[in-house]
């Protein structure tokens, strides 16, 4: 038995002696088992409500703590206020008198507060009991806020004091009675686009002042920018408070501090920071009104992070096709991962959003801006503008991949035609191997219908999904005549397409709107020279493959009028006489026999004996027959296609030249 | 349907992925709940961790409908563990404070907090459990849902698909592997 019937079994017993003689037998000679099977008993006696009592006694240190819940149970800071005499206050600190909790961010709490010196309303932000406790980060905290209380902008909350001497530091600022753009993002979803074009500015517009400073803001999101009520007026806040977080490290539990849902590439991977990086978060910001969510979403923070940093954002037009193509652009080009690719300045997004918006309110007065140059990285551009980018500018893998495709296909196009049309006279009075014709034209043909598809899919930038599913299908197809190795290739091209689009879907999240994949994304482009190159390989390589008894090869006799044949003779003594040129002998077998453009006759040795069904089998094996004349003699005429029609007296001499015995060799009627 | 009843239902229809999407909303709904009935509560109260689990369950699981009825152990072990986790999270960082680590908090309840013993048994529990986890991870489960979502033997016997005298015999020789891992390591406990 093992230890745990063992074990079982001896509870079962009434009385310790029971207990000590079933183990004795149960274990035998085995004492460490038996050593083990009694400790196990013995801490079953003394367990006692070991387990049996529901952990409730360790609920009593179950404390408020903020982080058990998002909701206002964090009282903490409740302890530091001192009683007030007024009324409508919950307490005072320092000179301010807290009326009531307003928020609760990363940092700490804010509250809203009265100035009780100068009677005006404020917001007071209490910094977090872990980040005040180290003091070095109190110190950047206030240098921080000293830098952004120099902004003075219209769309930046002001700030009106800090006070270092208080524990902990609190920094008084602009009271904004409103909600942020997260909350009325919440609310309403999607926005049109004239309140995503007044936001978006005045956004840009706070930015620009702080950037002029030289403040990089760092933690542009939605919760951070406040819109004042009723008329909706822009106030930046947070300005600089990013950094202190991120010197410490602190995070609550489970969480990273903040949402990274707005950070940029590099942020996200701890690299230098410019101000650019403030317009990759207004990028998201954009996005995320125009389509009520975030650009990067994922099941974590780290997920999220690795999109940011490697995958593009799903099109705004997936979620919400109102939005014009100008103002994907623009939010393209501030999502760029690269940061030399993103707009350069605030002002300069500043100006064209106030372009546009502008020119929606007065459409006739205002002129549209002058929709954004091509970026480098290869959308939407015409053929001619990418050629004299691509000498000036670096290369972006896209446009490579493109570009390799390009020249695969047009090289096969060109190699093909080469071999066929310009070597093929070389054979001339030779014979051109079936196989080797027909694996040419059918890599030419591949490489065409490729080629096509790539020009295609660079007029229509935007889904590349259809032209590329042609050049896939269209490479298939013209390998579907050609037999059973050929239709393998359907099979595995099938397979490869799903890969890619697996991967590209894998690449947008499940929670992307549309039922079905829209856009490969462009990066996958490098995958398609792999994908094309086999189908070419295999167009190529297939016909050797399969040899003559391939279907197009044997049939290529009559598609061309050249190549070459093997005949099945079965009669024994049947002689088969190819224009003079004898190339059977006796015995039944198989002849394998040029046939060049031309009339040809084929003789029988065995005049009178010349079956039909020989002779019918012989121009079957060529699938040629013009005429059968004379059977009886053992002469039959056959000529492919392609041949010049013999005229009737042409004919008549060959007859009468074959039809005596032992022609003599060597004569080739009919032209070549 | 809340998301939980959504997810249990793919549980049912045999989602492999559904699972893991349960923990995190029921360990948030269960922080939730907690902080809730504790702000109301009058200082120095307990609380019953297993009592948070079956509120839990009623808020978030819509019990008429009669299909989710196997996925219920899913929604039990999910809490089970996610109580486990937010008890031992609780105990750790006491334990901290205790020990004037540099999180110092602005912890107001300390007269709350329960003898030291019981502290060091969690914990100690915990890491026996995970042990246990390792080698006989069904006893480990029938532990969890007994002690954490405080089902009683039949239900978690149903829960797991076992019968209840196999339930029985499992536990009892449960209880005695923990107890006895315990026992052993306090008395290497420092403090």
């Amino acid at each position: 038995m093992d230890q745990e019937s063992i074990f079982s079994e001896a509870l079962k017993k009434n009385t310790l002696e029971e207990r000590a003689r079933f183990l004795a037998q149960a274990c035998g000679d085995n004492t460490e088992l038996r050593i083990e099977v009694e400790a196990l008993l013995s801490a079953h006696d003394d367990a006692g409500s070991f387990l049996k009592k529901p952990p409730e006694e360790l609920a009593a240190t179950f404390n408020t703590d903020e982080s058990l819940s998002k909701d206002d149970s964090d009282d903490a800071w409740r302890e530091l206020l001192k009683p007030s005499d007024s009324a409508d206050c919950i307490g005072t600190l320092g000179s301010y008198e807290i009326i009531e909790l307003v928020g609760r961010g990363g940092m700490g709490v804010v509250l809203r507060a009265r100035d009780a010196k100068l009677n005006r309303t404020v917001a007071i932000k209490l910094l977090a009991p872990e980040l005040a406790a180290n003091a070095m980060a109190v110190r950047r905290f206030l240098r921080e806020a000293r830098a952004a209380a120099a902004v003075s902008h219209d769309h930046v909350v002001t700030i009106y004091a800090i006070d270092e001497d208080s524990r902990p530091p609190l920094i008084a600022m602009e009271y904004v009675d409103g909600i942020s753009l997260q909350q009325k993002i919440d609310q309403c979803g999607e926005l049109d686009v004239k309140t995503i074009l007044r936001i978006g500015m005045q956004t840009t517009a706070g930015l620009a002042a702080a950037h002029r400073q030289g403040l990089v803001h760092r933690d542009i999101k939605p919760s951070n920018i406040l819109l004042e009520n009723h008329i909706e007026r822009v106030k930046l806040s947070d300005f600089g408070l990013a950094r202190a977080v991120d010197d410490i490290g602190v995070t609550r539990t489970g969480q990273i501090t903040g949402t990274p849902q707005y950070m940029s590439p590099e942020q996200a991977q701890a690299q230098r920071i410019d101000h650019r990086t403030d317009l990759f978060s207004l990028g998201c910001v954009l996005y995320a009104m125009c389509t009520g969510r975030a650009a990067f979403r994922a099941d974590s923070a780290v997920a999220v992070m690795h999109r940011i940093v490697h995958e593009p954002a799903p099109p705004i037009r997936e979620t919400n096709d109102d939005i014009p193509d100008w103002m994907c652009e623009i939010v393209d080009k501030l999502l760029e991962k690269n940061p030399d690719d993103r707009f350069q300045s605030a002002e300069e997004v500043e100006a064209l959003l106030a372009g546009h918006l502008a020119h929606l309110q007065q459409p006739e007065s205002v002129q549209q801006p002058e929709r954004l140059k091509p970026s480098r990285s290869d959308r939407g551009t015409r053929l001619s503008r990418e050629l004299s980018e691509s000498l000036s500018a670096p290369i972006s893998p896209q446009r490579r991949a493109t570009n390799m495709l390009t020249t695969i296909g047009g090289l096969d196009v060109v190699v093909c035609l080469a071999l066929f049309f310009g070597i093929a006279p070389g054979f001339r009075g030779r014979e051109i191997p079936n196989v080797l014709a027909v694996s040419t034209v059918f890599g030419g043909l591949i490489g065409t219908v490729l080629l096509l598809s790539i020009l295609i899919n660079r007029r229509r930038s935007v889904n590349g999904a259809l032209p590329r599913l042609i050049g896939i299908l269209g490479g298939v197809l013209a390998l579907l005549p050609c037999g059973p190795v050929h239709i393998l290739a359907i099979p595995v091209s099938i397979w490869i397409i799903h890969v890619f689009w697996h991967r590209s879907e894998a690449g947008h999240s499940p929670d992307s709107a549309s039922a079905q994949p829209a856009v490969l994304p462009t990066r996958s482009a490098a995958k398609w020279p792999a994908v094309y190159l086999a189908l070419i390989a295999v167009g190529l390589l297939s016909p050797a493959l399969e040899g003559d008894s391939g279907f197009i090869t044997r049939n290529w006799l009559n598609l061309t009028g050249r190549g070459r044949i093997t005949l099945n003779v079965r009669d024994a003594g049947v002689r088969v006489t190819l224009n003079g040129a004898e190339e059977a002998v006796t015995g039944s077998g198989t002849v394998n026999v040029a046939v060049v453009p031309g009339a040809y006759v084929i003789r029988s040795n065995n005049r009178g004996g010349l079956l039909t069904t020989n002779l019918h089998e012989i121009a079957r094996g060529l699938r040629v027959i013009q005429r059968i004349d004379d059977i009886a003699t053992g002469v039959a005429i056959i000529g492919p296609v392609s041949t010049e029609k013999l005229d009737q007296t042409a004919r008549a001499e060959l007859l009468r030249e074959y039809s005596q015995p032992d022609a003599p060799p060597g004569v080739s009627p009919g032209a070549e | 349907m809340t998301d939980v009843t959504q997810i249990l239902e793919q549980i049912e229809h045999g989602d492999p992925g559904a699972s893991e999407r349960l923990l995190p909303l029921v360990y948030d709904e269960l922080r939730r709940l907690a902080a809730q009935r504790l702000a109301k509560e009058a200082p120095g109260q307990t609380l019953q961790a297993t009592a948070l689990v079956h509120d839990a369950f009623v808020r978030l699981v819509n019990v008429d409908r009669q299909q989710l009825w196997n996925s219920r152990g899913h929604f039990f072990a999910a809490a089970a563990e996610a109580m486990r986790r937010i008890l031992v999270d609780r105990a750790r960082r006491k334990r901290r404070v205790k020990r004037g680590g540099d999180l110092v908090r602005q912890d107001l309840n300390e007269a709350e907090i329960a003898a030291p013993e019981i502290k060091h048994d969690l914990l100690a529990l915990d890491k026996a459990l995970d042990q246990l986890a390792e080698e006989d991870r069904p006893k480990y489960e029938l532990v969890k849902l007994r002690f954490f979502a405080g089902l009683t033997i039949e239900q978690a016997a149903e829960a797991l698909g076992i019968s209840t005298s196999t339930a029985d015999r499992h536990w009892a020789y449960a209880r005695a592997w923990l107890y006895r891992r315990i026992a052993g390591s306090e008395s290497h406990q420092g403090d």
